[in-house]
């Protein structure tokens, strides 16, 4: 059957993931019209990908049928650089990321964002900075000098939405390499905490002086114990950004861009999607970016720019 | 009766058995049970603490193994102060269900982590008891407490000391598991003890079942032959002497056995002996009178007419008393032999056959019987009772004396003469009573008129008893006058019996009656006491010199203290012997003069004078006379009777009482009756006279008023010589 037949082919494409990387899939150029989409995402972890993106895959894929469309596959990229590379070769054709990351693949020009994504029934969050309940810091301005601390560089919200908010604001940003370390007084000392739970637990025991975490994280009880939480405040909170995207590439049939696009539109009021959608992130439903997820969009897209101008060698 | 239930041998010998079998192996089982516990203590005891150094160790080297993987696992958490990857170890390795505590902390021993989610022990110093060391080796500490277990493993980075974990484990699992082994054992233990003891019911109940088999089976055996023993033993008590059933055993039961059936053959032979001792007379080897009796009564229920013969001996009593029990025993033999052989040959030559069945028996003594049975037929027993008569008159020959005895024989026939047993006796018996009155040597068939003759005296004996207390009796007197001058000199007493109906009855008709009841006794010393009372009385009215003549009977003349009783009672009364004159008849004293020769001597010695009475009426001879120291006879009646017609008896009482002279004895001449007669044997010597004609029998008091009448000297009467013979 399809599906099976399908499972097996990505499944071969996993295993041969390193020659499919340095060679073209087809020798087909853009405008022609293939019998295979290839559906991305980039992680470490490709059995759980492959777990949510398939039902959905299977379920876009069977909309494209009339264009002549056999199978959607699914690729688990490294990183983004490869993701990029895979986007740009046109070997990757729908990709599913994170605002920050879609910025960064859009900056590219490889790929472009196709709808919002209703990722977990949430259609977007924001960044929330803290400090201990009996800090003397009572704003922002008091985080000079001071440590900070972030999620990972890969995060919207935990890291790359906060920072430009605080450059953009003038604070000169220094990474700490670890807590340990003692900060510098006249820049804001950022350390990488690695979890949320670490950025809150170390605001806690005041081993840092204030963390940047998602609103979505604040109020997990597991990353924020609510014990910890009531012993923090919130000093600054961020505009809302969209809380995951659907991007296609840039160079994609337009017809199957309009095929997918339409499929996603509709697949919350097909009962057929439900449950494609629930395994997919616990996706609600895909939607037209509003105005201020644009906003928000093109603010990231000017830190990125300002940011690749400002990249410098640290003190 | 039997008690209802008893503790027989046999119940009592299974129950012992039974007893010691139950007692050994409830003493084996709670020996093997005890066994079973003190060696089941000791496993739990050395299997438990094994385990619990066992597992004790495993946990030791569980917290190492733990808290290296901690420490290697937080290494670089530790350095970079990973909260997170620290709260995940840290909260798995809690979660485990052995681990009370694990930390992870700094070089000054810090708690930096807990594995609660807001690490509320963060910064908190870590006990001592931990293992936290301040300057620690890289070796773990590891320390062993009661309930858990205390490791601390510090991590050094590039050889610097930069914390470590501590783990604390329970070592609740440990004393769960030791618990949990110890239950399990005593568990195994206790359904051992229940399986062992369940064997040991069922070996016990299998020895119980086995031993009260054999214990039935043993009891059996020795019981058995012991109670057939004693149910023999009963039997034999009741008289039965069937042979005993063999026991058939080797042993001391069968010795018992043996012993029990030598007992029960004598027994039996004693039995048959007393037997024949009760039904047969030990001296002739007769059936005796119970045997007679049981064939008269036999023959008296069967209705078969038959004859008795009651046959008594006469003159035995002279033999046994001249030569001994001995001869006397021999002659009852030898006479028993010839009564059975002559019985037999009577009835095989009786002409008619109908003497079916004849048998001789003794009675006791010198008394014996002949039952023919089969006929009444007088002729038949004539025959038989005459043969018996000759055989018996011929000699015996006892110890070389040639003895001469004869036999009265009364006959008694049934129905004719009795419709039982101890009538026909009784009849027999009287018959022969009759014969012997009738002469002896004969045969007397019973007749009605000698049963009343016997009843009559037997009507006199009772009344005997009743005179004498009633004073009925009286003494009377007849004078004896002295032949010489005429004169009353003496006088006989006489007892006579005044009867209520028959009138006065004279001594000889009661005197055997008397002797025979024993009343002879009483009546004897009531005489001699009258007479005294009379002798008395006569002195006192001037009366003296007159002596009295008392007669003692056979009986009594065969007690040798009677003449000193007699002299004494005398003397008491104030008279001598010689105003009394003992009489004894001529035949008593001739026949059995043996016997009573010793007493004559002595009433001689007491100064008494002896008369023999009756003589010339029985076998009397001088001869035998010369012997008795008597000092005369009195003539009898019969001789003076003869005398008036018969010239021959004058001459012989002429002889006799020249022979009397000769033999210096004096004589009394009884029944005097004439002048005549008087004279003449007063011519003749007889010194003595006595006879109604001269003097009548009188009361004292009369025989005092005939003497004051008839005696003008107040002391002797004239001889009536005026009156005509």
């Amino acid at each position: 059957m399809f599906n099976r037949l399908s499972t097996i082919c990505w499944v071969t494409l996993i295993a041969g993931l390193a020659l499919l990387t340095t060679r073209p899939l087809l020798a087909a150029g853009a405008d022609t019209i293939r019998d295979t989409v290839v559906m991305a995402a980039v992680g470490d972890d490709p059995q759980r990908h492959l777990n949510a993106m398939k039902p959905l895959a299977e379920y876009v894929g069977s909309k494209l049928a009339k264009l002549g469309i056999e199978n959607v596959d699914i690729l688990i990229a490294q990183n983004r650089d490869q993701l990029v590379r895979l986007l740009r070769d046109g070997r990757v054709d729908w990709v599913t990321e994170t605002a920050y990351s879609a910025a960064v693949l859009e900056e590219t020009g490889a790929a472009e964002i196709l709808l919002r994504k209703w990722k977990h029934g949430v259609a977007s969050y924001h960044s929330m900075l803290f400090v201990h309940r009996d800090s003397a810091i009572a704003s922002a301005t008091g985080l000079q000098g001071k440590k900070l601390a972030f999620q990972h560089p890969g995060s919207t919200t935990g890291y790359f939405v906060p920072r430009s908010e605080l450059e953009k604001n003038g604070f000169r940003m220094v990474e700490l390499r670890s807590v340990r370390h003692t900060p510098l007084p006249e820049a804001v000392n950022y350390i990488f905490s690695g979890s949320e739970y670490n950025s809150a637990l170390w605001v806690h025991k005041g081993l840092v002086d204030a963390a940047v975490l998602s609103n979505l994280d604040w109020q997990n009880e597991t990353l924020v114990p609510t014990v910890v939480k009531s012993d923090l405040r919130v000093l600054y909170t961020s505009a809302p950004i969209p809380r995951a995207l659907e991007m296609v590439r840039s160079s994609l049939d337009p017809r199957i861009k309009a095929a997918i696009r339409e499929a996603l539109l509709n697949a919350a009021a097909d009962p057929d999607a439900s449950a494609a959608l629930t395994a997919y992130h616990g996706t609600l439903k895909f939607d037209e970016l509003d105005r201020a997820s644009i906003d928000v969009l093109a603010q990231i897209r000017d830190s990125l720019n300002s940011r690749r101008i400002a990249r410098e060698p640290a003190p | 009766m039997k008690p209802r239930w008893r503790f027989d041998l046999r119940t009592r010998y299974s129950v012992q058995i039974m007893l010691v079998i139950l007692t050994s192996m409830i003493g084996l089982s709670l020996l093997s049970v005890w066994q079973l516990r003190t060696t089941a203590s000791q496993v739990e005891t050395v299997t438990s603490s094994a385990l619990q150094s066992h597992l004790e160790q495993q946990v030791r080297e569980r917290g190492l193994v733990m808290s290296e993987f901690l420490a290697q696992n937080l290494t670089n958490a530790l350095l970079g102060l990973d909260l997170h990857r620290m709260r995940d170890e840290l909260a798995t390795t809690i979660a485990q269900r052995d681990v009370m505590f694990a930390y992870l902390y700094d070089e000054q021993g810090r708690i930096i982590h807990d594995g609660s989610p807001a690490i509320e022990t963060y910064g908190e110093q870590l006990a001592d008891t931990l293992g936290w060391q301040v300057n620690p080796g890289p070796a773990p500490q590891t320390r062993m407490t009661k309930t858990a277990l205390h490791v601390a493993r510090p991590i050094f980075v590039a050889d610097e000391y930069r914390g470590g974990v501590a783990v604390v484990l329970s070592l609740e699992v440990v004393a769960a598991e030791t618990a949990g082994l110890r239950h399990a054992l005593d568990d195994l233990a206790q359904k051992q003890l229940r399986k062992e003891l369940l064997y040991a019911s069922i070996v016990m109940l299998l020895f119980l079942l086995g031993g009260a088999l054999l214990a039935l089976v043993t009891g059996r055996r020795l019981a058995s032959p012991i109670r057939d023993l004693a149910n023999q033993a009963r039997r034999l008590g009741e008289g039965n002497f069937d042979p005993v059933v063999s026991i058939g055993r080797n042993d001391e039961i069968g010795d018992l056995a043996s012993a029990f059936r030598a007992m029960q053959d004598n027994l039996a032979n004693s039995q048959q002996a007393i037997q024949h001792l009760a039904f047969h007379d030990a001296l002739t080897g007769l059936p005796n009178r119970a045997q007679l009796v049981a064939d008269l009564e036999n023959m008296c229920a069967e209705a078969r007419a038959g004859s008795l013969l009651f046959i008594d001996l006469d003159d035995f009593k002279p033999v046994n008393d001249s030569l001994g029990h001995e001869a006397g025993d021999a002659l009852l033999a030898a006479t028993a032999a010839r009564l059975r052989d002559s019985v037999k040959m009577a009835v095989a030559a009786l002409e008619s056959e109908e003497v079916d069945e004849f048998s001789v028996a003794r009675l006791g003594g010198d008394e014996f019987t002949v039952l023919l049975q089969g006929t009444a037929d007088r002729q038949a027993a004539t025959s038989v009772a005459n043969q018996i008569l000759d055989a018996l008159g011929q000699p015996f020959n006892i110890r070389g004396h040639e003895i001469f005895i004869g036999a009265s024989i009364g006959i008694a026939g049934f129905p004719d003469d009795g419709d039982d047993a101890e009538a026909l006796f009784a009849r027999a018996d009287v018959a022969m009573y009759q014969a012997k009155h009738n002469g002896k040597q004969a045969v007397c068939f019973y007749q009605p008129y000698m049963l009343d003759e016997t009843r009559s005296k037997l009507f006199l004996m009772n009344d005997l008893r009743g005179a004498l207390d009633r004073n009925d009796l009286t003494v009377h007197y007849q004078p004896i006058l002295a032949a010489t001058s005429g004169n009353v000199v003496g006088a006989e007493a006489l007892v006579r019996w005044n009867h209520p109906q028959r009138g006065l009855i004279k001594a000889a008709e009661f005197i055997d009656v008397a002797e025979k009841s024993g009343e002879i006794e009483r009546l004897g010393r009531w005489a001699l006491e009258q007479v005294c009372n009379d002798l008395a009385a006569w002195r006192e009215s001037g009366l003296e010199g007159l002596f009295v003549s008392i007669n003692i009977s056979s009986r009594q003349l065969l007690r040798a203290d009677l003449p000193d009783l007699v002299a004494g009672m005398l003397s008491r009364w104030g008279h001598l012997p010689g105003d009394l004159r003992i009489e004894a008849s001529e035949h008593r004293v001739l026949t059995q003069l043996d016997e009573v020769a010793g007493v004559l001597r002595k009433w001689n010695a007491a100064g008494f004078e002896l008369w023999i009475d009756h003589f010339g009426s029985g076998a009397a001879s001088f001869v035998n006379l010369r012997q008795v120291p008597a000092r005369g006879i009195k003539l009898d009646p019969q001789f003076l009777k003869d005398m008036s017609s018969d010239d021959r008896t004058r001459k012989f009482v002429g002889a006799v009482l020249d022979m009397a002279r000769t033999m210096n004895l004096e004589v009394c001449a009884v029944g005097v009756s004439s002048s005549a007669q008087a004279q003449w044997l007063s011519e003749r010597g007889c010194r003595y006279l006595q006879g109604r004609w001269l003097g009548p029998e009188l009361s004292a008091r009369d025989l005092l008023q005939y003497l004051a009448e008839d005696m003008p000297d107040k002391r002797y009467v004239q001889l009536p010589d005026s009156r005509a013979i």
